[in-house]
């Protein structure tokens, strides 16, 4: 029963995440890919979980109320998107899949009708081998009986949360009770996350950490390698080589070829290591999800960034990046930085700068917080 | 990562055994060879500024201390490896006219990453559904004759480097006595402090180590320790009893003690 509810969780998260993208993409009135919509929709997802959840944490807050606090955000959420899905129907704009009749994919979907089109069969033997490689990899993933230091504090923070209902109140390894809220963790709220699920489902904390979170990383993974993939076979470079329609075959190609080179990369502190062997960890979605997306956001914001939907996808991921992952903290601003310069090379105007300013900010005062805390100014007492 | 001295060594223990290292290099260099103008720019320019300001021996160092030398490695995260890797393998193939050409780039791209690289994968590697154990059945025997026994909502339990990893992981009720830092570096750390002592005694405790038995009891009655559990093997059962423990019951392996 448990391994079935943690089956049926994989299934559900994904979507809960595309259906938070999705509400955001069909507010601000831009098509987006489903793809992109799903992997954006994490930021959103986890960004609006956390401005929920830090407020609960720092005031020592039952977990059962952010429990009860989240589904009924996630009900809201539902409501709000079915009504905006609803109004964009009526103005005949884009489809469940981000294409539009003027100016779709063209990959799945029919330019002129919007109609889905047939695929060939060497595309769609691709496809079922993407799907096999990343089925083989995702069970390689949730059997893994890797049992580290690392893993007892993660999947006990979550189990002595769901046991005695408080968040981030007793220690990871040793199950003690702190005296002080340890920010290192509780800046993040990604465990309390995993922690209300197991109160929602319920399952146990070792398997909802094994097989789930471990399952939809496989998921987002694979997913950023697959928008990458399309995003550079779409560039001038591939351009009368590879059709609109080969960039997703292309897509897939990356994602076999991914999958592969992860079952070769074997070495200690790798994304490949704690993708294959650490995958309940936040700091394996900061490896494999969070960077490599934000290094996907500024490739697109070279080629363009002055589209809006980049902006917006930008914004989102540098609010949920945190919130995601502590691990996040440093290097995802450091990297968007690093990826910032060739745009600020080509448009330096007061726009770039200010949207740079916004994407650093939500970090730059996790950190000051972060600091207040490691050098001992900042203490919340329990 | 601890005790790296520069950048170089970083990278080179971050890769390990494989060759995944120069093998990113020659994909960088291909992709600025095949890059328009604009791109090859964009990439230099990143590459220079990564090296100038995160990459390099200062930037470790000052890293170093704010966020701790053991965790610079997660950097090194930031270069999407796998991908870029991925991509150029794809490109590869895709840039063949002919089918056969493209098979054996495919090939060729296969057999280069299984040689850079160090599998995963071996007879062992994949586990039928019913023989998956995340936690060793002893684990559970241990948790469930602990949880029908006591009287405490929370019991605080002594044990081995191996149970200490699994208990709380089955039973999130339960206290480990002993911290992380005892069972890895005990041999190493100074003896100085009430509490390392106790803890260095709990250690010998569950290790079937040389103890007098007022110093065994006192380090179990301080770290207000409910439960010991100890390797059958180390044959503690008349030493743990002439402290005042009770054996609880007994695994394959394990012996519960219950401290009265």
């Amino acid at each position: 029963m448990e391994i079935a509810s943690c089956m049926a969780a994989i299934l559900l998260l994904p979507f809960l995440y595309w259906c938070f993208g999705r509400t955001l993409f069909l507010f601000i009135k831009r098509p987006v890919g489903a793809g992109m919509c799903l992997l954006t929709g994490v930021f959103v997802y986890h960004g609006l979980f956390q401005a929920e959840a830090l407020p609960l944490i720092f005031l020592k807050s039952p977990l059962s109320v952010l429990t009860v606090l989240w589904m009924l955000t996630i009900a809201a959420v539902g409501v709000l998107w079915l009504f905006l899905e609803r109004k964009n129907r009526k103005r005949g704009q884009n489809g469940l899949w981000g294409e539009t009749k003027a100016a779709g994919t063209g990959a799945f979907f029919s330019k002129k009708t919007g109609a889905p089109r047939c695929i060939s069969v060497s595309a769609a033997v691709l496809y079922l081998c993407m799907l096999l490689a990343v089925g083989v990899q995702m069970y390689y993933v949730v059997t893994s009986e890797y049992l580290g230091w690392d893993t007892l504090s993660y999947v006990a923070t979550i189990g002595t949360s769901v046991a005695t209902d408080t968040m981030y109140q007793y220690g990871g390894q040793t199950g003690w009770k702190r005296t002080v809220l340890d920010l290192r963790y509780a800046l993040s709220s990604f465990y309390m996350h995993a922690a209300v699920w197991c109160q929602v489902l319920p399952v146990r904390a070792l398997y909802y950490a094994k097989i789930v979170q471990g399952g939809v990383l496989v998921i987002l993974t694979n997913l950023t390698v697959f928008e990458m993939g399309r995003f550079l076979f779409s560039g001038k470079r591939h351009q009368g080589r590879i059709s609109a329609r080969q960039t997703s075959a292309c897509g897939a190609a990356m994602v076999i070829a991914a999958v592969f080179i992860h079952f070769f990369y074997q070495s200690a502190f790798t994304a490949s290591e704690f993708l294959m062997k650490r995958a309940l960890e936040a700091k394996a979605y900061c490896a494999n999800f969070v960077l490599p997306f934000l290094f996907l956001l500024g490739l697109m914001m070279w080629r363009d960034s002055e589209k809006r939907e980049n902006r917006v996808m930008l914004l989102a991921a540098s609010i949920g990046s945190v919130a995601v992952s502590m691990s996040g903290l440093v290097t995802a601003p450091v990297l968007l930085t690093l990826m910032f310069i060739p745009v600020f090379w080509k448009t330096h105007t007061w726009r770039t700068a200010r949207l740079y300013v916004l994407c650093m900010l939500p970090n730059v005062l996790y950190l000051a917080v972060y600091l207040l805390y490691s050098q001992g100014v900042l203490r919340i007492g329990m | 990562m601890e005790d790296a001295v520069s950048i170089l060594e970083i990278v080179k223990r971050y890769n390990g055994d494989t060759w995944f290292f120069p093998l990113l290099m020659a994909a960088a260099a291909y992709l600025l060879v095949k890059a328009d103008r604009e791109n090859r720019r964009n990439i230099l320019l990143v590459t220079a500024a990564a090296v100038l300001c995160v990459f390099n021996d200062l930037a470790y160092k000052i890293a170093g201390h704010l966020v701790g030398e053991e965790t610079y490695y997660r950097f090194l995260w930031m270069i999407p490896a796998v991908p870029i890797l991925g991509y150029v393998a794809v490109d590869a193939v895709t840039a063949q006219k002919t089918v056969l050409r493209k098979g054996i780039a495919a090939v060729a791209s296969a057999v280069i990453i299984m040689l850079a690289g160090v599998p995963y994968v071996s007879a062992e590697s994949f586990t039928a559904p019913s023989q998956v154990n995340y936690l060793s059945p002893e684990t559970e025997e241990v948790c469930n004759m602990i949880s029908g026994d006591k009287e405490m909502e929370s019991p605080v339990v002594a044990s081995d480097f191996n149970l200490a990893r699994s208990l709380r992981m089955y039973d999130p009720t339960i206290q480990n006595a002993i911290l992380r830092d005892t069972y890895g570096y005990d041999d190493v750390m100074p003896l100085k402090g009430a509490e390392r002592v106790r803890q260095h005694r709990l250690l010998c405790i569950v290790m079937g180590w040389e103890l007098g038995p007022k110093k065994m009891r006192r380090a179990l009655e301080r770290s207000n320790t409910d439960y010991v559990v100890i390797e059958t093997a180390y044959d503690m059962d008349e030493r743990m009893q002439e402290i005042g423990c009770v054996i609880v019951g007994r695994t394959s392996s394990y012996t519960v003690y219950r401290v009265d």
